[in-house]
């Protein structure tokens, strides 16, 4: 029998949960899930949509966008993560291997490690920013120090509420998501005053070509919605089975990005400005500019707590980090964001977005590998014990520990990704404008890794295949 | 806890307690369960149709 302790510490490691630990209803799953999706990328998600759309339109292609990317990430990562109660890098060594889980478990620290240090970056600037609107801060007098400043008491805080593993992302999370109502608010004040120039705006980077610039809009919102994998499987591993996590998913996680983004899209139509801590001081005076930032703080901060622990579990799949006490698990995944926001804040914001660009490529191959692997070679069959044997032995040791098969058709998904759409140029070539970028990505990904698994890794008897599922 | 039969090929390396889980898991009993039709339905709709209609309303309308 296991330890009360152990069972109070389970969400703080890499290991399975048991189902009577696995404690999260569709509402609380929900309300977390919002909290982690609300954030500053959402401005910046719609700002992109609103370059090439105008916002009838580019509401209803970024929705329609993130509902399908959400459903991808829900059919690669969930059906493993739900079933043994394990985070998405862990259900990655199926398909990579028991040493190439590595790859994917690289992407995830990057990713999420990037955009919280992003974030936290962006929480310190609306606090400096707040802090001027309410005249407690002279502007230029010590500003170099305050956004360090402010980044190291925005970690401290995430550190603390972190060292009570998912249960303090449920506590903080009922507060923080009440932000999700107050950016809807501030959707329906800009509707509502600037309707007129909203219906008649035009996108400034619009294309000749409409129908590349609706793709192009879709494509945005799946993208986006992708890099969710990261961070998808930390959170539903809390909840018992897939009936209760389907639907928090796709409207806790998947609605409340599309929605918040309609902020970006109609700010950059209208206001030129993206962000409302920048644009609602002009439309509703001081109170609303004092709103507007506490809103972009919290929401930040609710997105930036989720992320790192689902960083932190991931490194968990580390034997070396998978004994450390959780509070240097999450002290070693707060210390790249705390240095990023010490030292280099205006250098990484110049140049990080880009490198992040290109590592949200990876996601969509990622899943198509996934749900080919799960779907079509497993047939749902996933063994639990070879995903945490690490031996030469295992079930998933193919070569070395890694999978040929995975890392090929992971190469030559990104390969696909850029050719059809660059994501620095929105350069795109071949079927895009019909097909998305994301799309054909995941398909092509999930063709090569089946291809190549039936011909190559299937008749060498490794991977854990059961011979009479593939047939 | 009970243990289930082991295949002894295996290596013996796991921790304690995470070899106790793995074993929980393998019994069924505490594994969760996939996504059932009634899930899938619901995927579908939020997933796939939702977003047809939606895609549809935005270029014709």
């Amino acid at each position: 029998m296991r330890s009360a302790h152990a069972e109070s510490t389970a969400d703080e490691s890499a290991w399975p949960l048991l189902r009577s630990e696995r404690t999260w209803g569709p509402f609380r799953l929900a309300i977390a899930l919002a909290t982690a999706a609300a954030a500053t990328w959402c401005y910046l998600i719609g700002e992109y949509a609103g370059y090439y759309l105008n916002f009838f339109q580019g509401s209803l292609a970024l929705t329609a966008g993130s509902m399908v990317g959400m459903l991808l990430v829900l059919l690669a990562a969930g059906p493993t993560c739900i079933r043994f109660g394990i985070d998405s890098v862990a259900s990655t060594k199926p398909q990579f291997g028991a040493r190439g889980w590595i790859i994917p478990a690289l992407m995830q620290f990057v990713s999420i490690i990037g955009w919280n240090s992003l974030l936290l970056i962006f929480f310190a600037k609306s606090l400096t920013q707040l802090l001027t609107v309410l005249g407690w801060f002279t502007p230029g007098v010590g500003s170099r120090l305050v956004i360090p400043m402010t980044t190291l008491i925005a970690c401290a805080f995430v550190y603390v509420v972190l060292l009570r593993g998912a249960s303090g992302i449920t506590r903080i999370s009922g507060f923080l998501v009440l932000h999700v109502f107050v950016g809807l608010w501030m959707l329906w004040l800009l509707v509502s005053r600037q309707w007129s120039a909203l219906a008649t705006a035009v996108p400034t980077m619009a294309r000749p070509d409409a129908l590349w610039n609706y793709t192009t809009g879709v494509e945005i919102g799946i993208s986006s919605l992708l890099s969710w994998w990261a961070y998808i499987g930390a959170m539903i591993r809390m909840a018992p089975n897939g009936r209760t996590v389907a639907v928090p998913v796709m409207l806790g996680m998947g609605a409340p990005v599309p929605l918040l983004s309609m902020i970006g899209i109609a700010g950059v139509l209208v206001l030129k400005s993206s962000d409302p801590s920048n644009w609602l001081r002009t439309v509703g005076g001081p109170v609303y500019a004092v709103i507007a930032l506490s809103f972009v703080a919290a929401a930040n901060l609710g997105t930036a707590i989720a992320g790192i622990y689902a960083s932190a579990v991931g490194l968990r799949n580390f034997r070396v980090i998978e004994k450390l006490p959780w509070r240097i698990v999450l002290l070693m995944t707060l210390a790249p964001v705390a240095l990023v926001g010490i030292l280099i804040p205006e250098l990484f914001f110049a140049s990080f977005g880009a490198f992040l660009a290109f590592i949200g490529v990876g996601f969509a191959p990622l899943c198509g590998i996934q749900i080919a692997d799960y779907y079509l070679l497993r047939r749902r069959h996933v063994d639990i014990r070879a995903i945490f044997d690490a031996s030469a032995t295992g079930a998933y040791a193919f070569w070395a520990g890694f999978n040929p098969a995975a890392i090929i058709a992971l190469g030559i998904g990104c390969a696909v990704y850029i050719y059809l759409l660059n994501p620095l140029t929105y350069v795109s070539h071949g079927p895009f404008r019909l097909m998305t970028a994301s799309l054909p990505t995941a398909f092509a990904s999930g063709f090569v890794y089946v291809s190549f698994s039936r011909w190559f890794v299937l008749p060498t008897g490794r991977g854990g295949y059961r011979r009479t599922e593939v047939d | 806890m009970q243990r289930p039969q082991r295949d002894a090929a295996l290596p013996e390396s796991l921790p304690r307690e995470l070899d106790e889980r793995i074993a929980a898991l393998e019994s069924q009993g505490e594994c969760g369960d996939d996504f059932d039709v009634t899930s899938l339905c619901w995927l579908f709709f939020l997933g796939v149709f939702i977003p047809i209609i939606l895609l549809s309303i935005g270029w014709w309308a």
